[in-house]
């Protein structure tokens, strides 16, 4: 399972390395696509990746497979030492996760601003499965006024808060 | 004082170069700056001269005799006459109120000036103490966010300030977004307000106007601004600004339970006197990072107490100042 995550992670980082400038690249139509056809099948064969932060604030980074593994790390700490985590949650809890992205119709989700702000975070949620990956993308300035994004997120942040115990104190702004 | 760029170290005692020049500092830094309404000069032109006073307070008004004309000034008190002739004994064309803006042409002691009030184009003359000489430039930080303030040049100082509507974005217990206000202003004063001074000096011997002026830097708070910041209360978050406004978190960022004074001081400094970031944001890869515990930096990583503003962010007033002293030498310095 490791492994497969890995792969994930290595098929989203190709994507971001594909996306300049940082914009949101999501062919909307298959995103949603990839989300209907999890939420129909729950093949384990899909992958949430959550990023968001730089080095002044601090990073939290998520990787979630569709049958519930994990890999989680952050630096938003309380004494911004890296804290790491690996497991394995409920696959229902991924579900609702992508439940939540299209409901929220996540793939419309578009930046406010035409470029970030000094000191601005970027924020990232993609999704990836069947051997394709789409990313939405917001500067964390952003994220309060885009309420499709703070959902999903939200969801994200409670799987992290879950998982870590409280002790990632991630807020997503 | 040192730094580094794109890796070499650079030690300096000062920021200096020819008033002509753009500073290799600033060139370095990726600084980009550009003023509007600043008086284009040359060489030959003759610098306009101030009187440099050793003590005293800062007087706002200009050279009795100005040179470098003409430029745009602002009266100083609530409103002054203009009159017909220079000679307060002549007709009062009419009063122009605070701020307003005149083409001062020349003049001695009493300016000729040209201005429009109410569609109505009037010239004359007022008094050269009820008018202030005063530029607005912008500088352009790394991420391409521009922002724009005043610069002033004063009897004593040259001031940097900026009006800023502070607007309370909800959260707040009783009386804390007068608090996270007032801290924000402070803490702007504290970091950047009289940390460095400007030297002006001529190279062929002294002239009327060389001296050392302190920079000082002042916001306020002005509903009316066209800049405006959202201050957030009860939420943590990452505070931030940009061309069209900021946000500041009353309890900082997620590890912690107050926005810090150097945060604080730190957006304040994009805001102002528009200073890039100076550490590493992969989606600016081409960043100048610093390790000599900027106040631009990650201080966090630094030292939260030994974190200052440095001359280079203030290096964008060689080229500013120089327009109005042209062919001295202009220099940033503690």
């Amino acid at each position: 399972m490791k492994l497969k995550i890995f792969a994930l992670l290595l098929g989203v980082a190709a994507l971001f390395s594909s996306c300049s400038p940082p914009t949101n690249s999501n062919p909307t139509a298959s995103m949603e696509q990839l989300l209907t056809t999890y939420l129909q099948s729950s093949d384990s064969d899909f992958a949430i990746h959550y990023h968001i932060g730089n080095e002044f604030r601090g990073t939290t980074e998520m990787e979630l497979a569709g049958d519930g593994s994990y890999a989680l790390a952050s630096t938003v700490t309380e004494n911004r030492q890296e804290l790491k985590f690996e497991g394995k949650v409920e696959p229902k809890k991924v579900h609702e996760i992508a439940e939540e992205m299209k409901v929220q119709a996540l793939w419309e989700v578009t930046h406010i601003r035409p470029r970030p702000g000094d000191g601005e975070a970027t924020a990232r949620i993609s999704v990836a499965g069947q051997g394709e990956s789409y990313v939405v993308e917001l500067w964390s300035g952003e994220i309060r006024k885009v309420p499709a994004f703070g959902a999903v997120q939200e969801k994200l942040l409670e799987l992290v808060r879950r998982i870590s115990e409280d002790k990632i104190l991630e807020v997503g702004r | 004082m040192e730094w580094k760029i794109n890796g070499t170290l650079v030690i300096l005692s000062q920021l200096s170069m020819k008033a002509t020049e753009q500073s290799p500092l600033q060139a370095s830094a990726g600084l980009d700056s550009s003023f509007e309404n600043a008086t284009p000069g040359t060489s030959s032109a003759p610098a306009p001269a101030f009187q440099l006073k050793a003590s005293g307070p800062a007087i706002q008004r200009i050279p009795r005799s100005p040179e470098a004309t003409p430029f745009e000034g602002k009266i100083i008190p609530w409103s002054t006459p203009l009159y017909e002739r220079a000679d307060g004994g002549s007709t009062r064309l009419v009063d122009l109120p605070k701020d307003h803006p005149v083409e001062v042409l020349g003049g001695d002691a009493w300016l000729h000036c040209k201005t429009q009030l109410n569609s109505t184009t009037y010239e004359g003359f007022v008094s050269h103490e009820q008018i202030k000489r005063e530029t607005s430039f912008t500088n352009t930080t790394d991420t391409g966010n521009a922002y724009t303030s005043d610069l002033t040049m004063f009897n004593e100082t040259f001031a940097i300030t900026k009006e800023v509507n502070f607007i309370d974005a909800g959260g707040f217990g009783e009386g804390g977004y007068v608090r996270l206000r007032n801290r924000t202003i402070s803490a702007i004063s504290t970091y950047l307000d009289r940390k460095y001074k400007v030297k002006i000096e001529s190279p062929g011997g002294p002239q009327h106007g060389d001296g050392i002026y302190p920079i000082t830097v002042n916001v306020t708070h002005n509903a009316a601004a066209p800049y405006s910041v959202d201050l957030i209360g009860g939420q943590s978050g990452s505070s931030f600004m940009s061309t069209s406004g900021g946000d500041i978190y009353e309890l900082g960022q997620a590890s912690e339970t107050s926005i810090p004074d150097i945060t604080l001081a730190h957006e304040g400094s994009h805001m102002v006197i528009g200073a890039s970031d100076e550490y590493a944001n992969a989606s600016v890869p081409g960043r100048v990072l610093t390790n000599d515990h900027s106040l631009m930096a990650n201080y966090y990583s630094q030292g939260v107490a030994q974190a200052e503003i440095k001359a280079r962010h203030f290096g964008f007033l060689v080229n500013l100042v120089s327009q109005w002293f042209p062919g001295r030498t202009i220099s940033i310095v503690q």
